[in-house]
């Protein structure tokens, strides 16, 4: 349950899903839907969006039935106490793999574009560290972090729009080359970097005045993350050949970095540097919604507690892949489970509620 | 953990009171009073006393000697004792401030404020006359918050003359002072002021539980009081505005901020603030707004230079080469080729280094400071680029860096970000740019945990508002400034109604 001072505000909110959605798949985005859609790889970012939309609205749905209750504390209501203990730790651990994913990624590109000497588990090191000091915190100090950094969205556009000297609009043509089929294929492999907008499934009871406006705000939210990611493959697409981006796994890194200007070369440096924030802000938020629900099964409801070891664990699964196929097969799984948690499992739960009547009764509601 | 780590004595008692305390009835008898009065005193041979016959019996006045003022006792106590003979001390003496107590421990701690204790024979009334000797020097700018224009006045060490300056500036029923005595052994007395029905309540009744709460042998400086109430003590960053101007303050409690003022010392502290308020200097308001955001910008850009210049340099000639262009590198490359030491060490050696100099120069008189300067800045700068021991470009980064460390008008300010620089050149050092940003990043977190006084630290930008930005990181015209920041939690927060009225009923003729 919420107390007065861990409330965020519906524009927190909104920085906060877009903080936890834009994340470490943002740079291989481009090559991942230009894999199979090629140049309609745009449309399938806009696509995966829309879908990302409809199933924000079946959280809503959920969750307003339970407004000061956040979605550990209201599945034993539905489902029992010995079931929604289970699928309380499901969602750790679901959390935690992403967090691990994020850490994966994140320490993957770094080794590969600029420290190849570098031991991974010292960068994992860094982000853990970071990641502990920042989400022991409430809600709300997180989200005055995560909308502070959203500042440097700018800077990622900016950096991107120099690429617009060297466009050529003909590689998206003719619209819709690569047929439906293979369009909404590719939007399944973008899901990976949209993921985030989960967590309001968590942090519903954290906003101020829940009853209305959070399906406005994290509308918002879905509108800047699709807009940024689409914006930034399509940029991709349009700058490279549709040969060539098909063996560029981080395109944007390699289209900054052939830039050059009087006093400053190697762009793709600080985009990178600038990148890390966003990665430090998904894996925080992952952070926090894991230790949130080991905090309520195992620490009476404190998630402080349960951080640490949360952390610790997002850095094994991180060190655990050795080869890039590992990699690939990891975030893969992550990609394809994350269905069930955040559209299969809300769903049931919205039926459930309905079907036995389980609802909030509004007096108790503070 | 921490905490039982820190705390290495236990809570006992204070071995001894100063003096008692307690209340302790005057006794009718004169010899027994006197008797107690100067045992508490140890027989010092300060604490004065005079003779005087009082509606004929005996009386005795006492003072300590070097603490009132010679010419007020003579002439307004004495005098008109003397003169009169008999009658109600209060309609004879001419003296503003009068009590009367039966208490002898109130009547001691009244000497030790310059106070007179006036007592006659068979009666346990004692009589406080106010006799205080104010010495101290005058009025002058304090050194180091100079301005170009406007007031020219600061604090001085006494509290007295530093609430008539205040005063002279709000004349408002409403500014509130209240008196605190902290200190078992000092007793020291400090003040909070505060616009009764503008700061917010919770503020006041949060500074004077921490104020309270102290409890400690003596309170020298405001370093003391800002170590005992401040949140978070192991913070790099100062969590309360040190000032010593007047306007600035007076600035500040028009805002809805709090400022505790210490007997004895020029400064006063400012809760809550933000990070911001220490880039925030009076000069601001007195040009015009553009010029007064322009340098309220540089300003801020100095926070950047200095906490990331050097990392960035470092990052730059150990990891990324590659940023530099082609143009530039040979440059670098030239300066950096005979230098023997890591860029690290070098950047540490010139820290340092500067960090001595300027510690050398602050206490010697100005003659000797400014050989120290020529000495440190021109022969050893120019001495160690020529024996090669230092790079050219980090002789230039290192200045800069030090230029823009004293931007800031805040003289804490200025140490703590400057310090800050420190780990993040070994983050530069060991992981290049990223290790800048994740310094940087752990900077962020800390600045959004931060508060002060219940107050983010970090506002208006986490959380973030950005119609208080008009007063942040620039500056725009007053009359658009018309309500209060929201940091410090005002009461109300309007502050100016339609002050250009006559603009847009012009234009209409």
């Amino acid at each position: 349950m919420a107390t007065k001072n861990s409330t965020i505000t519906q524009g927190q909110l909104t920085f906060f899903i877009f903080q936890t959605q834009i994340g470490v798949g943002l740079l291989s985005l481009p090559f991942a839907v230009a894999k199979i859609a090629h140049g309609d790889g745009w449309i399938s970012t806009l696509l995966i969006g829309f879908f990302i939309q409809l199933c924000i609205f079946l959280i809503w749905a959920l969750n307003r039935r339970f407004p000061t209750l956040s979605l550990y504390e209201f599945m034993p209501q539905i489902i029992g106490k010995p079931v929604a203990f289970f699928f309380t730790l499901l969602y750790s651990l679901y959390f935690i793999g992403i967090g691990g994913v994020v850490l994966l990624l994140f320490s993957n590109i770094i080794n590969n574009w600029v420290f190849d000497v570098t031991p991974r588990w010292a960068l994992i090191l860094l982000m853990v560290s970071a990641g502990i000091y920042l989400a022991r915190e409430n809600i709300r100090i997180i989200a005055r972090f995560h909308v502070f950094i959203s500042f440097f969205a700018f800077i990622l556009i900016f950096l991107a729009c120099m690429a617009y000297a060297h466009i050529d609009i003909r590689y998206i043509l003719p619209i819709g080359h690569s047929g439906a089929l293979n369009i909404i294929k590719a939007s399944s492999e973008a899901l990976l970097s949209m993921l985030g907008f989960e967590a309001l499934l968590v942090i519903f009871p954290y906003v101020e005045n829940n009853e209305k406006g959070v399906l406005k705000a994290m509308s918002i939210a879905n509108l800047i993350a699709t807009s940024l990611s689409t914006f930034l493959v399509f940029t991709c697409l349009i700058v490279f050949s549709p040969q060539e981006i098909l063996v560029i796994p981080q395109p944007m890194l390699y289209m900054l970095k052939s830039f050059t200007f009087t006093v400053i070369e190697r762009l793709d440096l600080f985009f990178l540097s600038i990148w890390i924030t966003f990665a430090v802000t998904s894996f925080v938020s992952y952070l926090y919604l894991a230790s949130k629900g080991l905090g309520y099964a195992f620490h009476k409801n404190r998630h402080k507690n349960a951080v640490w070891y949360a952390a610790i664990a997002c850095g094994f699964i991180a060190l655990y892949p050795d080869s890039q196929l590992a990699i690939n097969r990891l975030a893969f799984f992550i990609t394809r489970t994350s269905f069930a948690f955040f559209a299969a499992i809300p769903l049931t739960l919205l039926l459930l509620s309905h079907v036995l009547r389980k609802k909030e009764r509004k007096d108790t509601a503070s | 953990m921490r905490r039982r780590f820190l705390r290495t004595q236990k809570r006992t008692k204070p071995p001894y009171e100063a003096f008692p305390r307690e209340y302790i009835k005057a006794s009718i008898s004169l010899e027994e009073n006197k008797t107690h009065i100067e045992n508490a005193f140890h027989h010092s041979q300060d604490v004065m006393h005079r003779e005087l016959t009082w509606n004929g019996k005996k009386g005795l006045l006492f003072f300590l000697d070097i603490l009132v003022d010679k010419d007020k006792v003579q002439d307004d106590i004495i005098r008109p004792i003397l003169s009169a003979g008999e009658g109600k001390l209060e309609e004879i003496v001419h003296i503003a401030g009068i009590q009367k107590t039966s208490d002898i421990s109130k009547a001691i701690t009244g000497l030790l404020k310059g106070q007179c204790i006036f007592l006659t024979e068979h009666d346990d009334t004692l009589y406080l006359l106010e006799a205080f000797n104010a010495l101290g020097r005058s009025i002058e700018e304090p050194a180091n918050e100079k301005i170009i224009r406007g007031s020219h006045e600061g604090f001085v060490e006494s509290l007295s003359t530093n609430l008539y300056l205040l005063r002279k500036r709000i004349k408002n029923p409403n500014l509130t002072v209240k008196y605190i005595t902290l200190g078992k052994t000092s007793n020291t007395r400090v003040a909070v002021v505060y616009l009764h029905g503008l700061t917010n309540p919770q503020l006041i009744e949060e500074v004077e539980k921490r104020l309270q709460s102290i409890s400690a042998d003596s309170i020298q400086t405001p370093g003391y009081i800002e170590d005992y109430i401040e949140d978070n003590s192991f913070s790099p960053f100062p969590q309360a505005l040190n000032t010593e101007r007047p306007d600035k303050t007076a600035a500040n409690i028009i805002e809805g901020r709090a400022a505790i003022i210490m007997e004895g010392n020029p400064s006063a502290l400012i809760v809550p603030v933000t990070f911001f308020s220490f880039y925030q200097s009076p000069d601001d308001f007195n040009d015009r707004w553009h010029i007064g955001s322009f340098f309220r910008a540089v300003r801020i850009l100095s926070f950047f230079i200095t906490i990331v210049l050097p990392a960035f340099y470092i990052a730059v000639v150990t990891f990324h080469h590659e940023v530099i262009p082609l143009d530039l590198i040979f440059n670098v490359k030239s300066s950096l080729q005979h230098v023997p030491f890591p860029p690290i060490l070098e950047a540490m050696i010139m820290q340092v280094m500067l960090e001595l100099l300027r510690e050398a120069a602050i206490r010697l008189p100005t003659p000797i400071a400014q050989t120290i300067g020529i000495v440190g800045g021109l022969v050893i700068g120019n001495a160690v680029v020529q024996a090669s021991l230092i790079s050219n470009t980090m002789i230039i980064i290192v200045a800069v860096t030090a230029i823009s460390s004293f931007v800031v008008p805040s003289a804490e300010m200025s140490t703590a970000i400057r310090l800050l620089g420190f780990p993040l050149m070994i983050g530069a050092a060991t992981l290049g740019f990223f290790g800048i940003m994740f310094g940087i990043i752990l900077i962020l977190i800390h600045l959004c945990k931060l508060e002060s006084f219940g107050t983010p630290y970090f506002a208006p930008f986490a959380p973030l508002r950005i119609k208080d930005w008009k007063d942040a990181f620039i500056r725009l015209p007053v009359w658009i400034q018309n309500e209060r920041p929201l940091d410090a939690k005002p009461q109300y927060l309007k502050r100016e109604w339609f002050s250009r009225g006559w603009k847009r009923n012009g234009n209409k003729k």
